[in-house]
């Protein structure tokens, strides 16, 4: 190991440049190394022979001409050239600044710069965010082609029908039931299974919607639309599509802009699919259109609002219809 | 330099300085030929070294003003020379690299053959392959090899020069010798490997 650097020693001890500690391990080690000590002849053996190998003499006429060619030179320089020189010419040293103490100083300070500049420019926008955003709502109901015309219901009919059924009822339950004593039954099964319930079906049935839905719903499920039509059985919500205009809204609350999407000036228009049910409450909200940032805003608003029961048929229903909730920065 | 030779030179930067073309002369034609060997054995060619001692002559005629009482003229022009080669060979080698024509060192010091015609075959041998070889080394490694060698500077001096630890000195011209060394092999009796 000690040989190795030894031998890169020898190239400055040839030259004297060692100091004097150095210089005698250098000696003492030549004297034992052979191998060094060839290593440290051939580099004195090329400096020989390096000085021994001498430029080409140029003849007299060469440095004749040499001074006035510069003189020529000097005079051809442009001016600014000249009264430049003085930093051109430390310029012109290209070695380059190696200073590691200024490196050291610079390095951090433009690290801290940049550092700084970057979250200036993350930060300062999120202070300043600038104009307060304009959220503009407006339900837009998409009115498909006029639909075939629809299967008319004979809503007179039933609404009769229910109505005399209920206005039996109770008659027959007055007549015919009578707390306590056994009749024989004079319809068929299902009717005693209305019997049983008639007592509060009917008046569920005719004063509480509430409670009457409960029972009606059961009795509904075998007499079918006519209990539960007048019980307020709620049906599948219907379409606004065609005839069937959108409900009224009643309570709007508007949808807030929310930050990131402002800091990202995200604009746009979200359309919402919104369910009412037969209070005209809105139910179910499904985006149809998304924007990713906003439909969150875009849904809870929504979901707040309440629109104007619709009623179809005598009986109010769940509509169904689309809501275009746009997002503009102003 | 004898005490008067030293004091009339003195006389001439101080007239030189004062914008006196003739005493600049006087220092050019004084110092021409060291300035031209210099300028030559860093790039290897005479047009190159043509050009270059001139342009180191014309730098030194405007950085004058630069130019302290106390500093030796030649120690001060020289490192003008050293520097203004080592520029010269990087902005070169970048040119080579980059592609450029701008072929204005021979690469090939044979190519002027009529300037060693006594020499016999084997000695052009020698030198050619002693050119080639100082040609391989970096600007740096040369200059710092042509600097100890031919004008028998100090590791001090050189480093001053160059602007560079006498540390990185000492360590870039041992591998500068260990480099021509190898390359000059055949050459050297006892040092072959």
């Amino acid at each position: 190991m000690r040989h190795k650097k030894i031998k890169d020693l020898l190239s400055a001890y040839l030259d004297g440049e060692l100091d004097a500690k150095q210089t005698r391990i250098v000696a003492d080690h030549l004297s034992t190394c052979a191998e060094c000590q060839q290593e440290y002849t051939g580099l004195k053996q090329l400096d020989t022979l390096s000085k021994d190998i001498l430029p080409i003499p140029k003849d007299e006429e060469y440095w004749e001409d040499f001074p006035s060619r510069i003189k020529s030179g000097i005079e051809k320089s442009p001016p600014e050239a000249q009264t430049e020189e003085g930093k051109m010419f430390t310029d012109s040293f290209i070695k380059p600044d190696k200073n590691i103490g200024v490196k050291a100083v610079v390095f951090p300070l433009s690290v801290t710069a940049h550092v700084a500049i970057a979250l200036l420019m993350i930060i300062f926008p999120l202070l300043k965010p600038g104009n307060v955003p304009q959220v503009e709502v407006y339900s837009a109901f998409l009115a498909p082609p006029p639909p075939p015309p629809p299967p008319p219901p004979p809503p007179a009919k039933r609404r009769s029908q229910a109505r005399t059924r209920t206005r039996i009822k109770p008659v027959q339950a007055q007549t015919t039931i009578k707390p306590g004593q056994l009749v024989a039954p004079v319809e068929i099964p299902d009717e005693i299974a209305e019997e049983e319930l008639s007592d509060i079906g009917i008046e569920g049935g005719v004063e509480g919607g509430v409670e009457g839905g409960v029972v009606g719903g059961v009795l509904g499920g075998i007499v079918g639309g006519v209990l539960g039509g007048v019980v307020g059985e709620v049906e599948a919500p219907v379409r606004a599509v065609g005839e069937i205009k959108p409900p009224r809204l009643v309570k709007r609350v508007d949808p807030t802009y929310p930050e990131i999407a402002r800091q990202a000036r995200v604009e746009g228009v979200v359309i919402v699919e919104a369910t009412t049910d037969i209070y005209g409450r809105v139910q179910r909200v499904k985006v149809l259109r998304s924007i990713p940032l906003l439909d969150q805003s875009a849904i809870d608003a929504v979901r707040q609002w309440v629109y104007e029961p619709m009623v179809i048929n005598g009986r109010p229903r769940g509509v169904i219809f689309t809501v275009t909730v746009r997002f503009q920065l102003k | 330099m004898s005490q008067q030779e030293h004091s009339e030179e003195k006389m001439l930067i101080v007239r030189a300085k004062r914008g006196d073309t003739k005493a600049f002369e006087s220092l050019v034609r004084k110092y021409q030929k060291p300035i031209y060997y210099l300028c030559y054995r860093m790039t290897g060619a005479h047009q190159a070294a043509d050009d270059l001692s001139q342009d180191v002559f014309i730098k030194a005629y405007f950085a004058l003003s630069h130019f302290k009482e106390e500093m030796i003229f030649f120690a001060w022009i020289r490192k003008i020379a050293v520097n203004r080669a080592i520029n010269y060979l990087k902005v070169w080698k970048r040119e080579k690299s980059m592609g450029g024509d701008e072929m204005r060192v021979s690469r090939n010091p044979d190519a002027s053959p009529q300037e060693m015609p006594e020499e016999t075959y084997q000695r052009k041998q020698m030198v050619k392959t002693f050119k080639q070889a100082l040609q391989e080394l970096s600007a740096e490694q040369r200059a710092i090899f042509i600097l100890k060698v031919y004008e028998n500077q100090s590791y001090e001096q050189i480093a001053m020069t160059l602007n560079i630890p006498q540390g990185t000195v000492m360590s870039r011209l041992s591998r500068a010798r260990q480099k021509l060394k190898n390359a000059m092999a055949d050459y050297l009796q006892g040092g072959s490997r």
